[in-house]
């Protein structure tokens, strides 16, 4: 598909939100190698005028329906929903709390997924089910996506937190992003049987535990010459001022960041294999492929940042916020996602109180939700009341952004009462 | 003189104090959370034929998973040990806490710290400290410390601690706390739902009826919950378990659906019903989809709805010739013989086919005559005039529709109000609790040394606020140390 033909697909006005929301994050990813100012200032006013563009359609559409059909009802309009969630938290959070160069997972991710739902974009809303013709709709499902906006974006600010913190638990970095790229993966698989290469995961698993082997000797042999402790991090920095890395001193650690990012690649390249042994002819047909699309593009946005993070993590490091103020950043949008999932649950409720004559249905994505909210009340607990380290913290961010993403996509795997609209 | 060691906490104590401990919470959080997610891969309430399907369990682990409550997990004892221990957790964290929530609450200012453990910022984040060389005197140290507390850190400064023999002062301030109007009221909502769910859990039930338009049902099957106030339903002399009898009758009179233009999607629907008791009409009104009917405390909720596969259609009665004394009813097969001027009728029957349109088999009776039988039809409207011209009434048959059954769903939820009333409370309290910022700081000067400590109930977002205070402190010390000096007063 030609760049001109894909305009004209898309249509104008969502081709402009998409090339800005790209450009912002090009911008963002070199404000990361950059001493100057400008790419970040580029980056953010560019995503902040593709975002008014993006807020003006939906507001649009939304009027256009006579305010009868709310913009998030079908998978693609959710998932549309949740990108101008995502990218009005970050800048808020940019704009309030001086979050600077962290806008590339974010804004790049909306970028990616508008692009995967570029063909049901001009397309008319179509009618509302009977079931969601409800004014708890809005309280509901916008709390829900906002919580995943921020939640995510805690997670976002976690995993810059500990390339800040030049987290010694490299593995724990690679567990969490591995996890991450296989939970997308599994989502693809599941929606797409049959196109999977079984021998292909398994060397992929291969890679990544020879890494995560290497790694722990690498530390081990660490450990015992003393030559680096796990807890002192001003001692981790090389001669000039670089990082020494992750406890992986000299050639042992470049060959397991080798090994690793192979093992990202292969994944992104099994993907890919995967999504091209479909059929491609029915790419925009449906929502489903939508959703491997979308999966296919934040799996090499992901991995693109991972490898990123391996190889340039000086650069990164010297061009990032504080360790301190990262950490706070995902504190405070972590607190803003639990109180809007708490509402999320709480109108949620009240609204099948009234449609079905019960609070709790034991619905799969019901139970996700409890235990997403669980998840990050015990984060809440541990922070509060026990004062964890930051980087634990970080971690359990972490390991909520893997519940946030299987409950949002949680209806194309298993049956649920939470469907979504046709169209 | 003796010398007594520490008591060391009993058995007891030291239970109690597990019992109430937050990493408690935390692990039976991650213990419900994990099995909650795990059935979600491992299906649930399986039956043993279900055995052979591919890729399921063969047979002993089957029998091993279904020993070990993973088939069953919401329903599996343990499970339930689980949720109540996290519940009694709780209570316990809760109890313990609540004194020292109580007093905090109510102090104008925060007591008197050990500075050790504020200068001491690994000790599990709670303070943060700073001890920062100066020369300033005690009487300039108290009002520079009273100066900055208010202008600086915006609360009023307070002496919590003077001991001239230690040389030593130390002034407290604090901001954005958590009063004991809140805290009572999130104790309030906690107590409200938990009451309210009591309620639910002993007097509410959930069941649901199937009834089709036209016809009445006296009796609904029970889902969820206990029935106190209605009796078995009877057939035959014998009670039939599950089914209830209450002292109503419900009615349906009319199914509405609204289809949308685009997708053919139901767009609306609800059932138009009417309650009876003793064979009267006591309420009547619609139970659309997000919309209950309401009657004695019961919600009447609309659920599926299935086209019945029966018609009914509209009869015009016409006393004579047509168009005199016209009549017109509403009327279904088998529904009953519907009475005239001088006889009666009932509708047997009514078809619908593709040539004839929709017909209706008609029973006819005309004062002491015998019974007529004949069929009506809706393409024909002049049939029955020519065909039974000697007749007195005459039929004619038109807007034929479907009939539709619907599952109405009974939901009795008498903690309802309490429950939400709570959550209210929960929620906006829990929200103040995590937005709001209750901060506290403490300045000291101990034999000339002046110690900056500050502690938050959000210890993460203090952090940067903290540091931006030692600045402002440091440079207001280093002021008053020049004033000191070109004054000659001070140390």
């Amino acid at each position: 598909m030609s760049f001109g033909h894909l305009i004209e697909n898309i249509g104008g006005i969502w081709a402009l939100i998409i090339v800005g929301y790209g450009i912002s994050a090009v911008f963002y990813f070199a404000s990361l190698f950059s001493e100057r100012e400008t790419p970040e200032l580029a980056a953010s006013w560019i995503a902040r005028v593709a975002w008014i563009f993006h807020t003006g359609v939906l507001a649009s559409h939304w009027a256009q329906s006579g305010a009868s059909h709310p913009p998030f009802v079908s998978l693609g309009e959710s998932l549309v929903f949740t990108m101008w969630a995502m990218v009005s938290a970050y800048l808020w959070i940019e704009f309030y709390y001086g979050a600077k160069r962290l806008g590339l997972l974010p804004v790049g991710s909306a970028a990616v997924v508008l692009l995967a739902l570029s063909s049901s974009l001009r397309a008319a809303p179509v009618g509302v089910l009977a079931e969601l013709r409800s004014p708890w709709i809005y309280f509901h499902v916008t709390s829900g996506l906002f919580a995943y906006a921020f939640l995510s974006l805690s997670a976002v600010f976690a995993l810059f937190y500990l390339v800040k913190e030049r987290v010694s638990s490299a593995a724990f970095m690679r567990a969490g992003s591995f996890a991450f790229l296989l939970a997308i993966y599994i989502l693809f698989q599941k929606t797409n049987p049959g196109h999977v290469s079984e021998a292909g995961v398994r060397v992929v698993l291969l890679v990544f535990t020879l890494s995560f082997l290497l790694t722990a000797f690498s530390k081990v042999s660490a450990r015992k010459s003393k030559s680096m402790t796990l807890d002192s991090p001003k001692k981790r920095k090389g001669k000039n001022g670089e990082v020494a890395g992750t406890g992986e001193s000299g050639a042992l650690g470049k060959v397991t960041q080798i090994i690793f990012s192979s093992g990202v690649a292969g994944l992104i390249i099994l993907t890919a294999a995967s999504f091209v042994g479909m059929q491609a002819e029915h790419l925009f047909r449906n929502y489903i492929n939508v959703v491997k699309f979308a999966a296919l593009g934040l799996t090499c946005l992901a991995g693109i940042t991972l490898v990123s993070l391996v190889f340039f993590r000086a650069q990164f490091d010297r061009h990032l916020p504080k360790a301190n103020r990262m950490d706070r950043f995902s504190y405070q949008s972590l607190v803003f996602g639990f109180c809007l999932l708490t509402l999320n649950i709480i109108a949620g409720a009240f609204w099948s109180s009234l449609l079905r004559g019960q609070f709790w249905t034991g619905d799969p994505k019901e139970v996700w939700t409890v235990a997403t909210w669980l998840i990050y009340g015990a984060y809440l607990s541990l922070r509060i009341w026990e004062g964890i380290p930051a980087r634990r913290a970080a971690l359990i961010s972490l390991l909520g952004l893997a519940a946030v993403s299987l409950n949002l996509f949680i209806g194309l795997i298993l049956p649920t009462l939470h469907s979504f609209n046709p169209g | 003189m003796s010398l007594t060691s520490p008591s060391r906490p009993g058995v007891l104590t030291n239970f109690w104090r597990t019992l109430g401990s937050a990493y408690l919470t935390s692990v039976l959080l991650f213990v419900i959370v994990g099995f909650s997610l795990l059935t979600l891969i491992i299906p649930q309430e399986l039956a043993i034929e279900s055995i052979n399907a591919p890729n399921l369990f063969n047979r002993e682990t089957f029998y091993w998973l279904k020993a070990a409550g993973i088939l069953d997990i919401f329903h599996s004892g343990w499970f339930f040990s689980a949720l109540i221990l996290l519940i009694l957790n709780l209570l316990s964290l809760c109890v313990q806490n609540f004194p020292h929530a109580w007093r905090q609450s109510r102090l104008k200012y925060p007591g008197a710290i050990h500075m050790g453990h504020a200068l001491d910022e690994k000790r599990g984040e709670k303070y943060l400290g700073v001890e920062i060389p100066s020369s300033i005197g005690r009487e300039t140290f108290r009002d520079l410390a009273a100066s900055f507390a208010r202008s600086r850190f915006g609360g009023r400064a307070f002496v919590v601690k003077d001991e001239g023999g230690l040389n030593e002062l130390q002034i407290s301030s604090q901001r954005g706390q958590y009063g004991p109007v809140a805290l009572l009221l999130s104790c309030l909502g906690i107590f409200l739902t938990i009451v309210g769910a009591g309620l639910d859990f002993n007097r509410g039930f959930l069941g649901q009826m199937s009834i089709g338009e036209g016809s009445q049902v006296k009796f609904f099957q029970l889902l969820k919950g206990q029935i106190r106030d209605y009796p078995l339903l009877q057939e035959q002399g014998h009670a039939i378990p599950g089914f209830y009898e209450p002292d109503f009758q419900v009615g349906y009179k009319h199914f509405v659906l609204e289809l949308d233009p685009a997708t053919q999607k139901p767009k609306h629907y609800g059932s138009d019903l009417e309650i009876f008791q003793n064979g009267k009409k006591v309420a009547s009104g619609f139970a659309g989809v997000n919309a209950p009917f309401e009657f004695q405390g019961i919600r009447f909720i609309q659920g599926e709805y299935l086209n019945a596969g029966q018609l009914e259609a509209e009869i015009k009665v016409s006393d004579g010739p047509v168009g005199h004394g016209e009549e017109l009813l509403t009327a279904a097969a088998n529904s009953g013989a519907h009475a005239l001027a001088d006889g009666e009728f009932s509708v047997l029957e009514i078809q619908n086919s593709e040539d004839l349109g929709a017909s209706a088999q008609i029973k006819y009776r005309e004062g002491k005559a015998e019974l007529e039988n004949f069929w009506i039809f809706e393409r024909h409207p002049d049939y029955d005039f020519v065909h039974r011209k000697k007749s007195r009434f005459h039929f004619v048959l038109g807007k034929p529709k479907n009939r539709f059954s619907s599952q109405i769903i009974l939901s009795k939820n008498p903690g309802w109000t309490l429950i939400w009333v709570g959550l209210i409370f929960f929620a906006l309290n829990l929200f103040y609790g995590l937005l709001n910022d209750h901060r506290k700081i403490w300045l000291s000067w101990t034999n000339g040394k002046v110690s900056l400590a500050g502690s938050s109930s959000q210890i993460v977002l203090f952090q940067p606020s903290f540091e931006r205070l030692i600045e402002k402190l440091k440079h207001r010390l280093a002021r008053a140390e020049k004033g000191a000096r070109a004054t000659g007063t001070g140390t």
